[in-house]
């Protein structure tokens, strides 16, 4: 790790840290654990440079063990909430040396049967001796990207965080660039960092409460459930000045239900992406989903609708994958369109993939989604293109409604409310309402149909 | 059990009718079998045939648990439409359903 955030840590020594599981642990204590963690690790046969997967979430030990490697200038591939064959998957992905796991408080080391054909990204980490972060994106063939940052480089962005006394509830995963973003942001300010029990609304919800939590970065879709699970009203959530979102579009409607619920908080947009890392940016009012990036380490601009950036802390490469959405001056396509006022506040319309193309008109999700939400029946939904030998595509709908009676009824309410609202080739040809929750483990949506044409 | 040709009709017919009264369309309202579905003289355009035949779909699922896809590459390459009027229409699901039949 670099010297600066060690210094720092034990300069926190007596701040609370981490609050887990009822109990607190200093910043002295976080310091300790890293010294016992090296000490641990210099006995193994974990060496400088190597690959390892270290599978843990947020606690004072997996912390730990996460910084302890970066100090011995390994290259850490953080996984969180994972099958045993999407682990798998990862360990080939990046062809990863080493599984480390938390069992209870110690370490359980375990070699891969991966052989050890050097990467020339990972031969330069090596050179340079300099630990390594390996994140992965869910590519869309399904194979995941292996992408790979320089730690010391990324790490080093943190290092002008003023120390303030905040608490932050930790809740985007650990092995996400919005998750650490919030972790190495928290651990550089000196904050007190909780870590609630699970990421069910209302544990969440008892946490803030319990911890008078000020900020706390989550998902829009997560935040939408927090409303709906009712567990805005069983708590006290006015300790909450920060709600920071990102990972997906918010959907204006939900940002007022947000206002309405929350009033005292202030709702900011966040942007980054796991090639770039997190970006500064100023929303232009807590009831707008409008953002100015303004960060010293990124430059951005929009082509054909598209938004590029160009970062300091950028990834170094790909291990599985070509260099495409890169162009050769060093910009990184988003793959995310965007509109631009014209006093430069971009809105985020959605992913370009997302896009549904019906008849040569192309409608984006989050505008339908926006219109669904306004319905009082509906409480969440997922609007993606469905294949169609007439319009070539058409839009369709995934309704999660309060009340699952007479949904015929309801599915022409819907149907007649978009048709006054949107154009007509906008309106969701198809309804449909799924028992299933409409998003993952990560409280984030994937739009897939979930039909497709049978010839 | 092998559905019979009035339960289709009836689906359709009363499909056609719902959307009729959605986008406020007399003809569709009061439609019958050789109410045109498609072509210069229908009161649909391929928006409207597309919610129609999306929603022909779901009825058929919900109510018959039957899925199929009624506007696939091979139907809209027919020399005749099957969804040039009501019984055309009727009859191509007939068909369709007699082909799952035979698997």
């Amino acid at each position: 790790m670099t010297q600066w955030l060690s210094d720092r840590i034990e300069s926190f020594a007596d701040r609370p840290c981490f609050i887990h599981q009822e109990q607190t642990h200093s910043y002295g204590d976080l310091a300790s654990e890293i010294r016992k963690i090296e000490q641990t690790l210099e006995k193994s046969d974990i060496r400088e440079g190597d690959l390892v997967l270290l599978k843990a979430d947020y606690s004072l030990q997996s912390v730990a063990t996460l910084l302890a490697l970066f100090n011995l200038r390994v290259i850490v591939a953080p996984a969180t909430a994972l099958s045993s064959s999407e682990i798998a998957s990862r360990i080939s992905a990046a062809n990863l040396k080493w599984q480390v796991s938390l069992r209870g408080k110690n370490l359980e080391i375990l070699a891969t049967t991966n052989a050890d054909p050097t990467h020339s990204l990972v031969a330069s980490l090596q050179e340079q001796k300099h630990p390594g972060l390996i994140l992965f994106s869910s590519g869309s063939t399904g194979k995941p990207k292996a992408m790979v940052h320089d730690a010391n480089h990324l790490l080093k962005s943190f290092e002008k965080k003023r120390t303030r006394r905040l608490s932050i509830l930790i809740f985007l995963l650990f092995d996400h660039i919005g998750g650490l973003n919030t972790l190495f942001n928290g651990l550089a300010s000196g904050a007190k960092i909780i870590i609630p029990e699970s990421r069910n609304p209302h544990k969440v919800a008892r946490a803030i409460q319990a911890h008078a939590v000020k900020l706390l970065p989550a998902s829009p879709t997560f935040l939408n459930l927090l409303i709906l699970s009712g567990a805005c009203e069983a708590h006290d959530l006015s300790s909450l000045r920060f709600v920071t979102y990102g990972t997906e579009p918010m959907p204006e409607s939900l940002l007022k239900r947000l206002k309405h619920t929350l009033p005292h908080t202030k709702f900011i947009q966040t942007f980054g992406t796991s090639e770039t890392g997190i970006s500064q940016t100023i929303s232009r009012a807590s009831d707008s989903t409008q953002i100015k990036i303004e960060d010293p380490n990124t430059e951005y601009k929009i082509v054909d609708g598209e938004l590029w950036l160009r970062s300091d802390n950028q990834i170094l490469g790909y291990l599985n994958h070509e260099m495409s959405q890169f162009t050769e001056d060093g910009w990184f396509k988003t793959g995310d369109s965007v509109l631009e006022s014209n006093d430069g506040y971009l809105t985020i319309v959605g992913r370009r993939e997302d896009i549904i193309n019906v008849g040569g008109e192309k409608v984006t999700p989050s505008e339908v989604e926006n219109i669904l939400l306004e319905i009082p029946e509906v409480a969440d939904c997922l609007v993606y293109g469905e294949d169609n030998a007439i319009t070539g595509q058409n839009v369709a709908a995934q309704i999660v409604p309060h009340e699952r009676t007479d949904l015929n009824a309801l599915k022409r309410k819907i149907k007649n409310h978009c048709r006054k609202s949107l154009n007509h080739f906008k309106v969701p040809a198809r309804i449909l309402f799924p028992e299933a929750e409409l998003f993952g483990k990560r409280f984030k949506k994937t739009r897939k149909p979930i039909k497709e044409n049978d010839d | 059990m092998p559905l019979d040709r009035k339960q289709i009709a009836d689906l359709v017919i009363n499909s056609i009718h719902e959307l009729g009264e959605d986008l406020e369309k007399p003809d569709l309202i009061a439609g019958d079998e050789s109410t045109r579905l498609f072509g210069a003289r229908s009161s649909l355009d391929s928006m409207g045939l597309v919610n129609l035949i999306a929603d022909i779909e779901e009825r058929l699922s919900e109510a018959f648990k039957i899925d199929i896809t009624l506007a696939n590459q091979s139907a809209m390459s027919r020399t005749h439409s099957p969804f040039r009027r009501a019984a055309s229409c009727i009859d191509y699901i007939m068909e369709l359903l007699a082909e799952i039949d035979k698997k």
